[in-house]
Parts: C-alpha cells; structure tokens; sequence
C-alpha cells in the first residue's frame, strides 16, 4: 500500500481546471495539498475550451493569463454570432481587467494550472484512481483510497476531500451527494481540430434545431463543434465522423461550410452524445464538490471553465475562511454552495434551455442574451472580490 | 541641387533652402502624388500602386490619363519640372536625381533609433523632429491614413518614453497610463486636490466610451487623496442618511413592492415621483437604489439639471452609462452598433449617414441594452430632475418606459409637482393612462412626522424652537432638516424662511453664484476656471465650500447638496450681475472646451445672442441628428432673429427641415425666409424645401414657383430638387411625370443611405402606385417575398400603412396577414429599424381589428401609435389612432372613438398622406355619431373641410359609405345618392374587396330611406354575409342588427 503521507489538509481528486484551480490557490495559502488524477500528465480531453470574461479575470489575478498567452493562445476580441437571418458582432474591449477572451487547449490549460498549483507547493499525483472515499468513526469523510497504474493501493488522509472527478465524479458518488436540481435537456456535439481557418475571433452559429462553432485554438488550429438534441446524435464508424460533423455544421452554419471544407482536420472528430445539466449537492461532512462534479452545465453554453475557475475560488476562500476547525467549515462550505448556485441559477436555466436545441433564430438570441447577462453577474462578483482573499496565515494552515 | 519636403504639420517644397510656390498644389492630386512619392521606398512607386490610392474607384486605364495629368502639374512646383518626376516603364520616381531631405522619414528614423535606445533623453532628442502631424490638410484622404498613423503612433511612443505626460493627455485624453502617471506625481507631491483633479478629467475623458471607468491604479491612487480630506468634503455616501424619509412609510412601501412585483412577473413599471423642491425626492431615488441593490439589482442614475445646456437625452443616457460603468460585462451582451450608437450619443459624434434616423437606432440600442441587463435580474433605471429635461429625453423614457412592460425594469421619473412644460406634460399623461405606472405624489409631512424628522436631525431640539422649526417649514422635509440644524448650531436666522446661503461670506457666495451658474454639477477643472482665481486658492475655497455643506464631492466632481442651495444663490443676483456672470461663464467654458449648446446657452442668457448664433446653430445641427427635434427648434427660436448673413440662411434652412420633419405647416414659412436668406446650393437647398412644404400643403403655385428655373447641376441638392419636383407632379395629378422624376432621382441616391431623401422616395413611389393602383399588389408581394430581409424592413414606414390597406382588405387570408406581419416586425426589431417595427404592428393591430379579434387589435394599435409618436412619424401615428377609433366603435364606445378621430385629424391634415387619411378619419368620425343628426352634421364638416387635393380616388371609399349611410339614415336622401355614387366609383378601384359589401351596407340605408325595405333587407343580407365569408365578423354583425331592425319595422308598418 502507497500511503502517500500521513496527514494532508485537503485531498483534492481531480487535476483538470477545477481541482487544479482549487489546489494551487489553497497550496498558495499554504495548505498541505495532495492534487491526484486518474490520467496521465498533460493530457487532452473533450472541451468547450471558451474562456469567459470572468475566467481570463481570474487567471489574470492569479498570474497565470501570461503563460496562457505564451503558449502561444490566440486572443479573441470578436464574438459574431450568426443567426442566418441576421448576424450580431460583439467586440470585447478591456473592462473588469480583461481585454481578451481565450480558448486554451485543455492540456495547455491544465497544465498551467497543475504547474501553478505544484510551484506552490500542492502535491500532485496523476496515474491514481480514486475507488472510495475514507470515513472516520464519525462517518465523516476523512480520506480516499484507490490504486495507481500499476494496480498498487493507494491511501490518503484528509479532512476535507475535494471531489473535481468531472459530471461522473466517483467522489460524488462515494459520498452520496444528491443531485438536487437536473437540466430538461441534453444537446449532443461533434468537435474537432482544423487548421486553415483565419483566427479571428469566436464564431458561434444557430439554426433552429442545429448550433456551431469555430473557436481559434493553440497551434494555429481552430476547434470546430457541431451541436444537436442528444436524440439526433447517431454514433457512426470512426471513418464517418467527419462527414457527419460536416453535415451538421451545414445544417447550422450553411454560410461557412465551404471555408470549414477546405480547411484541414487535423485531429480525429470526437462526439459528445450529452447529458442533462445537473446541480449537485456541494458539500457535506469532510467533503465538497467543485467543477463538473458538482455542477455540470451543457456545453452549448460554452460556460464549463469559467465557472469551474469561480468555484475553485469560492470553494478555496470558503476552506480558508473555516481556518481548519470543521464546525466553521460546515457553514463556510454551506456558504460557498449558496453562491455557486446564485451565480449558476440563470446561466443553468439558460443553458438547459438552449440545450432543447427547441428555439427558433428569435429565442435562441433571447437565451443566448439571457447568458450575457448572467455572465455580467458574475464578473460583478469576481471583481468585487479582493484579489487576495485566498492568502492565508501559514501558521493557521495547519491548525485542526 | 537640394530639395526639402516637409510633411510634418505642413506641406512646403524647399529647393536649397528657399521656398517654392505653392500654387501646383492647389490641384488636390497633383500634391497628393509628389506627397505619396515622397513618402514611398526610393521615393518611387508601381502606376497601378498610385492609381489604387489616388483613383480608387476608376479602372486603370481610365486613370492612366489622370496621372500624367496629375503628373504634369506636379512638376511645376519644382524649380526644374523636366527631371521633377520620372515616368519609366510602369514605375513613377520623385527626383531621382536629387539630394531630397523628406522631414516625416528623418523624424521616423530617428524615432526609431530612440525608441531602441529605450532612453528619455534620445526619446526628447527625436520629439526635436517633430513637426506635426504628418499632412494636417490631408486629414481625410485615406492614402495618407496609414502614414499619419503610422508617425502618430511612434510620436505617441517618443512621449511615453520621455515621460510627456501631460502632451499625450492633449494627444489623447482618454490616455490611461499618462493620467496615472500624472495622479502619482501629484501624490508624491502631496497635491492631494491635483490628484482628485486629474482622476476627473480622466473620468471626463473617458465617459464616451461605455463600460469604461478609470482602472484599479487611478482609483487606487484617487481614493488615497480622498483618505487624506476631513469627512466633510469626502464624497457623499449613496444611501441618504435615514431621517430624511421620515414620514414616507407609505411611499416606501409602494416603491418596496413595485421592485417586488416587477421581480416576481417580469412585467416591468414606470414611477412618477413628483413633490415641490424640498420634499424629497432625490433623498428618495437615494434610498430606492439601495434598495435595489440588497435584491441584486442593477441601477444607473442620472439627472436632467447637472448642466445648463446640456446634450440631447443626457439624463436618460446618463442612466445607461452608469449602469453600464458598473456593470461593464453587460456590454459583451450587446451589438457593436447597438454601442456604437450609443457612444456616438455619449460623445455627441455625428455621422453624415444618419440625418433624421439615426435616432431611431439610438432608441433601438438604449432599448436592448436594457434588455441585456434586465435579462438576468432586475434593473431600476432613475432618471432625477425631469421637469428640466429636454424633448428628446422625455421621448426616449417614454419609449423606454413602454418596452420596459416585458422586462424586470422599473423606471423612475422624479420631477417637480408643480407647471409642467409640454414635453413633460405630455410624458406624463401618456404614461399615467397606463396600467403599469405608479404615481407617488410626494406631499408634505404632517406635524407628527416634522416634528420626529427635526428631532432625528436635532435631538436637542424641544419645545419652542421644535415647533417654530415645524411651522416655518411648511412640512418640506428639506426646509425642516436646514431648520433644525440651523436651530441647534445657530448658524443661520430662521425668522427669514430658509435663508439657506445667507450665513457664507460675501466672497465664497460670489464665488458659488458664479458656479452656480453653469449649473447643478461641475468638475474641478470648472471651478477653477469660473472662479478666475489662482489654483491654489480655488482649491482652497472649494474646500471651504465643502466643510460649509454648500457643496458636496461626488465620484467624479462636485454639485450643490440641494439644487435649492443653487437656486438661492441665482434668485439673490441682480439681473444685471446673473448676466455678466452668464457672459463669464460662456468666455471660461469655450475655454474649456465646452460644447457649442453650453457656451451658446451662456451667451444668450447673456444677451450676447448675436454671439450665440454659430454656437446654438452648431448645437441644433448635433439635436437633429439625434432626432432631438423639438430641442434643436428652440435654440433656433432664441437666435432666429439675431443671425445675420450666411448664417440666417442656415438658421432658416434648418428650421424648415425641423418644422417640416415635425409636420409643422410654418416649415413653408421658414422656407421662404430661407429661400431669401441665401444663396447659392443653400438657396436650392431652401427652394427645393420649400417646394416639398407648399405641396404637401397643398400650394401648388407655390411649389411650382420655388421649382421654377432650377436646374440640375450635379451638386449635393440634385435629389432634393427632384423629390420636390416629384413631388408636385404627384399632388398635381401628373403621376406619369412623378414617377419619371423619381426614378431619376433613384439614380442619385446612394445604395444603403437610409436618409430622409430615400424615405421620401419611397413614399413618393409609393404614392404614385397607390393612386394607380398598382402598389398593392406590389407591396404584398414584397412584403411575403422580403419579409425576412432588412431592407425591406427599412424601406416600409408610416406612408405606407394607408398603402397596405388592400393587403387587409383583400383576398390575403387573416392568419396570413397576421403571421406577414409578425416576421417582418422581427425582421425590422433586429435590423433596429423602429419605422418598421411600428408598420408592422399597425398592420397586425388592424388585421387583429378587421377579423374581430378587438383586445389583439387595441393592444397592437396602441403599441404602434407609441412607438410612432416616439419617433416622431405623425402620420404613422394618426393612421392607429383612426383604427383605435375603430376598436373603440366596434366595442359601443362612441365616445372614445370619436375623441381619438378628433386627436387624429391635426396629425393626418399636414402629413404626406393626408388625402388618404383624412377622409377616412371623418369616415370613422361619422360612424361613431351618437345619432343620425349628428352624423349628418359630421358629413357637412367632412365636405367643407376635405379640399378637392385631400381626395384620393381609392380612399374615397372609406369616407362615402358612412356618409352614405349616415345621410340615408338621417333622411337627407340627394346627399346620401350623391356619396353612394362617389363610393360606387372607388369601389371599382377595389375589386375583389369587403368594400363591396361595405357598399351594399349603404345601399340597404338608402332603399329603407326610400321605404323600400325589402331591398333594404336583401341588400344588408347580401352585404352580411360577404362580410362573414371575408372574415370580418364585426362588420357581419352589424348588418346583422341592422337586419334585425328592418325586420321590426317590417313587422311594426301598417299592411
């Protein structure tokens, strides 16, 4: 059995964006953190990579808006959204400390995080499957144990464990955390990698029953997803995928099939077969949910990182703010669950309801305008925050 | 020989140091093309290079001759043509053979080397150079554009690189990093007020731009200076202290559950507070805000007395701005030209492409910014001060305060009880008639409620003093707070009234009283300089003024703790005093550089108005094209008789416009003033207006005379001539020719220009098919074929309405027309086209009317006279309410109906389809008579008042079957004969129509006139069940109880 040490302050499951995200900042506060990850370091996975305006806030605040930029992620200051009957433009210009938005590829992304959460001092650990949480006499969860790739145990101790395991969080599962509230609708996506597509800016397209993208990604490349009603989605040969991606973005998009056929996949299609939006519980007796794992909205609103970086934040401030002694921290937990879901309650209803892919051009920009409003929310509240609110005394950090 | 070419603030051409002439220069591209080849690699360019920038829209071999043209003249401005410029092959050379010295490429070398240097004093070194802009005269050629931006750019690198702060200010005062580092030199020097100086007109600067604040560094820096000032001249905190609202239980709990509701349904509110000076309102919106705030709301405020000559909609943009300060992510939820028109309003920004409707765009963007906002939570928009705000504010809240109905807004108005001007009234009462607006009076406090508000501002305060504070105080909450305070610390006597200023010292008034009067707000930059003095003993005084609670600081200024406090220093000064202070203050604010409405208003309030004349002009130009109509017209009103020569002339000019765009019959007046005012294209400009007025008065003579000898020349008023020439063909019966000249005119306006002129040509086609029959069929077609297409949406607007009468008269199903005019109204609400939006909502209003559905068709009506009424189209305007009348009859209500006919007839009788409209607003006047005799008076007052030029052969229907009617009914039977046979001819026009059975309707009137009933009894059968087999049942029903009438006196006559 690896027991990785005796006693951590948080274990954090989980080492994309949220759990990341979560660990750097409580590492930076100076909190014992084990970060573990069933993948391997800096790998990819399915994403809708668009960064909101309050998630390049956040990762301008924590330093790392830089090392996004030098990996060579292009700036987006356009946002057009084609409804075919007519086309609006947005231009993002600085506001709330952020003059860009970026789409980052996950494993850029990651693991800048990942990286920023081990140069403050978290532990990090990939190739470890969590199977179970810990519990002590109490039954409050105390710990997690699984095995690594070599099928070895592993055991690790905390009192507190972050589930960020993604919408099927075994974390979640582990703990029984109830989902409270569940989207109506789940839409479906095809997504893949292009290259010969000019980077200039995001493009987002709506058709009544069909959605697409082009969002300019790393390495000169443009992410390119097609969305539908998870009831229209059909799972063809690995060899198909691309003229089924073709044919829907046509339904969505059929102004810029042409330029999408001439420009160059470069990576397999992957397809997404969708799931309703879900709201879980988000915290209980030794452990919290951060992320997917506690709040997974549909892709469509291309809203996942954002709110993946907010809740780090929150859920970070809320453990620091309990300064270790568990009473305190029940209540600090109940708190940042209450400002999750006050800042999520419209996007989730927006964005189930776009889901339904059950609008027409009219009410899709109604849901779409509902989205940016609730977007403003939650700059408002990110930048009403100070900066620094996840510092934290280091001799209280290992108090309790 | 050496040449040198300097481009740097100038244009000159040296040959060894001695000026050349610079008459070769006069030719635009003869210049344009030594500046180009000077500017160029080895000062040497490819043909087609020069062609594309210099002759952008001409195909290379038509340009080919205009370059050596070009080309032959630019050599004579050197001393020695023959080797000035060299044609070889397709490569065109600046003096090969020269030494040439070209100013703009030493300086960019050396800018260049000094800004890799990295250092100041290499950066000042280049900063030497400079000369200037590249090519000032040449500011809007876009051949130079890439140069100058170019030079601009790396000269704005040179002073940022030499610390120059305060130049880059003045190169672009939005500067962010230059103002900082001004802010932080001033903190270092412990010039605290210097600081909060330079934050403001960062502030100032940046204010044109929406969502933009100063950054965390400025604020950082502005909040240590306020750290540093004693409480007293801290900025006042946002939430009122609670005392103030003692004794408004009930009004708090009214404005308490209109957020509550709006929040709950979605359906938003407007709320009219109104109360003397003093009585609380501003104390009010205060507390409503944060209000607003503890639920999670977003608000913006603004008000409409901050400044004496003001921006056109300043307070209600003011709101949007500082809603959108706070909230700046909303702005990533709404259209660049949804932003840009607002920034173009913010800034006062005019562009060339919007005249007369650029203001509908504007109502379009305000309306779906707070759509953005208001789409995730509630926002609560304040707008404070109504009673001074201007036309085009009032008109923008009401449009606002309409569309706010489906969102979770609520709109506050606060304005004084008391004289309303017109604009205000008619705000007001088109809003109270709503359901959803709430009015709160705010009266005065009873003895109860004085007396504990004195108390909670004075605890000392007892017994006699306590009730002689009451008493004085008349139960304004204002006066009793000053009382009581002034009571307890003695600082002021209260045997006086109020007396609020009378405890300053004489010099601190004067100096107040000059501020004073540029109004309610200022900045320090404006206290500076209107009170003439020194900085440092400004500041001092402003300090003072602070501490004595005359003044307070806001966020980016200071105003006068109660506009009362304002208004006691301006009633205290002589008249000859507030004079020579008006005169001062428009001298220091053109200093400042104020806008031309502010030094202008100063100027004439003045007397000075003489002075005044370029200024207001300026100001009415920037309210037209901001559809501030009424507004521009008053400026023009108080210079009208004061302008002199050039600008008479345009002063006229632009009245006629305004007048004529208001549908004002003084237009042809104006133009007549004009026409002798001026000269030259702004004498055609003034002709061709006046020709367009007269017709659509009806004065041909008049418009054939201002036409008479004008010919085309090629120049801006072609169009104009023709549309008026157009014009007076159509009203003179000529449609052949009104149509030829149209067309033409077509040919003259440019693709994509949405001005009044393309307007003008549209209704004039229009028109002209109308009466031939034609446009129906037309219309119908494009409307189903365009419906998802803007510019179809673009091109429809209040002429149209009477035009689309065969569409609901005709064979096109109901359900059909319906579901036309919901696609084309969503095409035009996102094209931002209101005109479009309030056409089809006319058309589903009177769909809604014609097939029976009467609540459908009163909500879509009055939607559309609103929104038409908002945009200023009276013709639109009086076309719903003459089908409201109708509603109105359908449901017995005569009374009404009658009223908005009457309301209709002086909108219609000036409007460009006022022989359409006119004669169907007495049609519906005569139906809804009280009783036969009634109705045959109304006929008489139809004929004398309907002039031969008002017929229109198709209208005529909808006036001769009711007069028909009403004549038959009251036994008058020649008349009833007369109409019948008028109604039979335009009834041929309308084939395939109801009117046939409209007819019938009429017929069976005269035969039981004539006793014949039963021709009466089948002709109203006949005309009713046509009238069910089209699909209007009201029309059905009523012959139906006409029939059941006859029916009775068949029974009741005698056998």
């Amino acid at each position: 059995m690896d027991r990785l040490s005796d006693r951590y302050d948080v274990i954090v499951v989980g080492a994309r964006c949220a759990g990341a995200a979560t660990a750097m900042l409580l590492a930076r506060a100076g909190l014992d953190v084990l970060v573990v990850d069933h993948a391997v370091r800096g790998s990819d996975t399915l994403s809708t990579h668009a960064l909101m305006r309050a998630g390049v806030a956040q990762l301008t605040r924590w330093g790392l808006l830089s090392a996004v930029q030098e990996a060579g992620t292009p700036a987006v200051t356009t946002t057009v959204f084609d409804y075919g009957t007519h086309a609006t433009t947005v231009t993002i210009r600085a506001a709330a400390g952020v003059s860009a938005l970026y789409a980052p590829r996950r494993h850029v992304l990651d693991r800048i995080l990942v990286d920023a959460a081990e140069a403050a001092g978290a532990e990090v650990r990939f190739g470890v499957s969590v199977r179970d949480v810990l519990r002590d006499r109490t039954g409050r969860v105390c710990g997690v144990e699984g095995r690594d790739r070599r099928g070895r145990p592993v055991v690790a101790t905390a009192p507190l464990v972050v589930g960020a395991d993604g919408i099927w969080s075994t974390v979640a599962a582990a703990v029984g955390a109830p989902v409270v509230e569940q989207g109506r609708h789940a839409g479906a996506a095809w997504c893949t990698y292009v290259t010969g597509l000019p980077a200039d800016g995001f493009r987002w397209f709506y058709r009544p029953g069909a959605a697409a993208g082009f969002m300019p990604t790393n390495d000169g490349a443009t992410c390119v997803f097609t969305g539908m009603a998870s009831d229209r989605f059909r799972v063809p040969g690995r060899a198909e995928r691309w003229p089924a991606l073709l044919e829907t973005f046509a339904a969505a998009a059929p102004a810029a099939i042409d330029r999408l056929r001439e420009a160059t996949p470069v990576e397999p299609v992957r397809g997404w077969p969708g799931t309703p939006s879900l709201r879980r519980h988000a915290h209980g007796p030794g452990w919290a949910l951060v992320g997917d794992a506690g709040y997974y909205k549909d892709p469509l609103g291309t809203h996942g990182i954002t709110q993946a970086l907010r809740d780090a934040e929150l859920l970070a401030d809320a453990i620091l703010r309990a300064a270790g002694d568990p009473a305190a921290l029940d209540a600090t937990l109940a708190d940042y669950q209450r400002r999750r879901d006050v800042l999520s309650a419209d996007l989730f209803a927006a964005t189930d309801a776009l889901a339904s892919y059950a609008w027409d051009v009219d009410e899709v920009a109604l849901l779409l305008r509902r989205l940016a409003s609730a977007m403003s929310d939650e700059v408002d509240a990110i930048t009403a925050r100070p900066a620094a609110t996840w510092t934290y005394p280091a001799e209280q950090a290992h108090a309790g | 020989m050496s040449i040198d070419i300097r481009m740097l603030g100038r244009f000159e051409v040296l040959a060894d140091g001695e000026l050349c002439p610079a008459d070769p220069w006069r030719r635009k591209h003869a210049a344009a093309l030594v500046k180009l080849l000077a500017l160029a690699p080895r000062r040497s360019l490819h043909r087609e290079q020069l062609i594309d920038q210099l002759w952008p829209d001409v195909a290379v071999t038509d340009a080919a001759p205009r370059l050596h043209k070009a080309a032959h003249y630019a050599r004579h401005g050197f001393p020695f043509p023959e080797r000035a410029l060299l044609l070889r092959g397709d490569t065109v050379t600046l003096l090969p053979d020269d030494a040439v010295r070209v100013d703009a490429l030493e300086f960019e070398a050396q800018a260049v080397a000094a800004l890799a240097d990295g250092t100041g004093p290499a950066a000042e070194q280049a900063l030497a150079s400079y000369g200037g802009t590249l090519l000032p005269g040449d500011r809007y050629e876009p051949w130079a554009e890439q140069h100058r931006a170019r030079l601009d750019a790396l000269h704005a690198q040179l002073l940022r690189q030499a610390a120059r702060w305060e130049a880059l200010v003045e190169l672009d005062p939005a500067d962010e990093e230059a103002h900082v580092a001004l802010m932080r030199g001033y903190a270092d020097a412990g010039d605290r007020t210097s600081v909060l100086r330079q934050f403001e007109r960062m502030d100032r600067a940046l204010r044109h731009e929406l969502g933009i604040a100063p950054g965390a560094e400025a604020v950082a820096l502005r909040d240590q200076a306020l750290a540093g000032l004693t409480a007293a001249t801290l900025p006042a905190p946002r939430r009122p202290p609670g005392p103030a609202l003692v004794g408004r239980d009930g009004t708090l709990a009214a404005l308490r559950s209109a957020l509550d509701d709006t929040a709950t349904t979605g359906a938003g509110r407007t709320v009219l507070v109104t109360g003397p000076p003093g009585s609380g309102k501003t104390a009010l919106l205060g507390w409503l805000r944060s209000e607003a705030a503890r639920r999670g709301w977003r608000s913006g405020a603004g008000a409409a007395a901050t400044i004496e000559g003001a921006w056109p909609y300043a307070p209600v943009l003011e709101a949007l701005a500082d809603l959108c300060r706070a909230h700046p992510a909303l702005l990533d939820g709404l259209d660049d030209r949804y932003r840009g028109e607002l920034e173009a309003a913010l800034a006062l920004r005019t562009t060339d492409d919007q005249e007369g409707v650029g203001h509908q765009r504007l109502f379009v963007a305000t309306g779906a910014l707070l759509g953005v906002a208001a789409a995730s939570t509630g926002v609560l928009l304040l707008v404070d001060d109504a009673h001074d705000a201007d036309d085009a504010s009032l008109r923008l809240l009401h449009y606002l305060a309409r569309g706010a109905h489906h969102m979770r807004v609520v709109i506050v108005v606060a304005h004084r009880g008391a004289e309303h001007s017109e604009p205000l009234e008619e705000f007001r009462s088109s809003v109270v008639r709503r359901p959803d607006t709430l009015a709160l009076p705010l009266g005065s406090l009873d003895e109860d409620s004085a007396r504990a508000l004195a108390r909670a501002v004075a605890p000392g305060l007892a017994g006699e003093q306590l009730a002689q504070v009451c008493e004085l105080a008349g139960g304004l909450p204002f006066a009793v707070t000053e009382l009581a305070r002034a009571a307890v610390d003695g600082s002021g006597g209260m045997s006086a009234g109020l007396a609020l200023t009378a405890r300053l010292a004489t010099g601190t008034r004067d100096l107040l009283a000059r501020v004073a009067v540029v109004g309610n707000a200022f900045d320090t930059d404006e206290f500076v300089a209107l009170s003439g003095l020194p900085d440092e003993l400004a500041y001092a005084r402003l300090r003072s003024a602070l501490a004595g609670r005359v003044l307070e600081r806001t966020e980016t200024g200071y105003r006068f703790r109660h506009a009362l406090l304002r208004e006691d220093l301006l009633a205290a000064l002589p008249p000859e005093r507030l004079t020579a202070l008006h005169r001062d203050a428009a001298d220091r604010l053109a200093v400042l550089g104020a806008s031309p409405a502010r030094v202008g208003h100063h100027l004439a309030a003045a007397g000075a108005v003489a002075e005044a004349v370029p200024h207001l002009l300026a100001a009415a130009r920037t309210e037209t094209t901001l559809g501030a109509y009424r507004d521009a017209l008053a400026l023009l009103e108080q210079v009208r008789a004061h302008a002199t020569g050039r600008s008479r002339a345009e002063v006229a000019v632009l009245r006629g416009d305004l007048l004529a765009a208001l549908g004002d019959r003084g237009a042809v007046e104006a133009y007549r003033e004009a026409v002798r005012a001026s000269t030259g294209e702004l004498q055609r400009r003034a002709r061709a207006g006046l020709a367009r007025a007269a017709t659509y008065g009806g004065d041909m003579a008049t418009g054939a005379d201002a036409l008479e000898g004008l010919e085309l020349n090629g120049g801006p008023n072609d169009a104009a001539i023709l549309l008026a020439q157009g014009n007076l063909f159509y009203f003179s019966g000529d449609l052949e020719r009104a149509w030829d000249v149209a067309e033409q005119a077509r040919a003259l306006l440019v693709t994509g220009d949405e001005g009044w002129q393309l307007l003008d040509l549209v209704s004039l086609q229009g028109l002209v098919a109308h009466n031939r029959g034609e446009w129906f069929e037309r219309l119908t077609l494009e409307l189903q074929q365009g419906r998802h297409a803007p510019q179809v949406a673009a091109a429809v607007f209040d002429s149209h309405l009477c035009v689309a009468e065969y569409l609901l008269y005709g064979p096109t199903p109901y359900a059909r027309v319906l579901e036309l005019a919901r696609t084309l109204r969503a095409t035009a609400q996102r094209a931002g086209v209101l005109r479009g939006v309030a056409f089809a909502s006319a058309l589903l209003g009177e769909a809604g009317l014609l097939s029976g559905d009467l609540d459908l068709a009163e909500t879509e009506l009055t939607e559309s006279a609103e929104l038409h009424r908002d945009i200023g189209a009276r013709a639109g305007e009086a076309h719903c309410l003459q089908r409201l009348a109708e509603v109105h009859l359908a449901r017995g209500d005569r009374a009404r109906a009658r009223q908005l006919c009457e309301q209709a007839l002086p909108l219609a009788r000036w409007s460009a389809i006022a022989m359409h409209l006119v004669q169907r607003i007495y049609g519906t006047l005569i139906a809804s008579a009280d009783d036969p005799t009634d109705a045959r008076d109304l006929v008489h007052r139809a004929e004398a008042t309907i002039a031969e030029k008002d017929f229109c052969s198709f209208c005529s229907v909808m006036l001769a079957v009711p007069a028909a009617t009403a004549c038959a009914d009251a036994g008058d039977l020649l008349a009833a004969r007369r109409h019948l046979t008028a109604a039979q001819r335009s009834v041929r026009l309308w084939e395939g129509t109801a009117w046939q059975a409209g007819l019938d309707e009429s017929r069976a009137h005269l035969a039981a006139a004539e006793g014949d009933l039963a021709a009466a009894r089948r002709l109203v059968e006949q005309a009713r069940g046509d009238f069910t087999a089209i699909g209007q049942p009201i029309d059905a029903a009523r012959c139906a109880a006409y029939a059941d009438r006859l029916a009775g006196a068949t029974a009741a006559a005698p056998t």
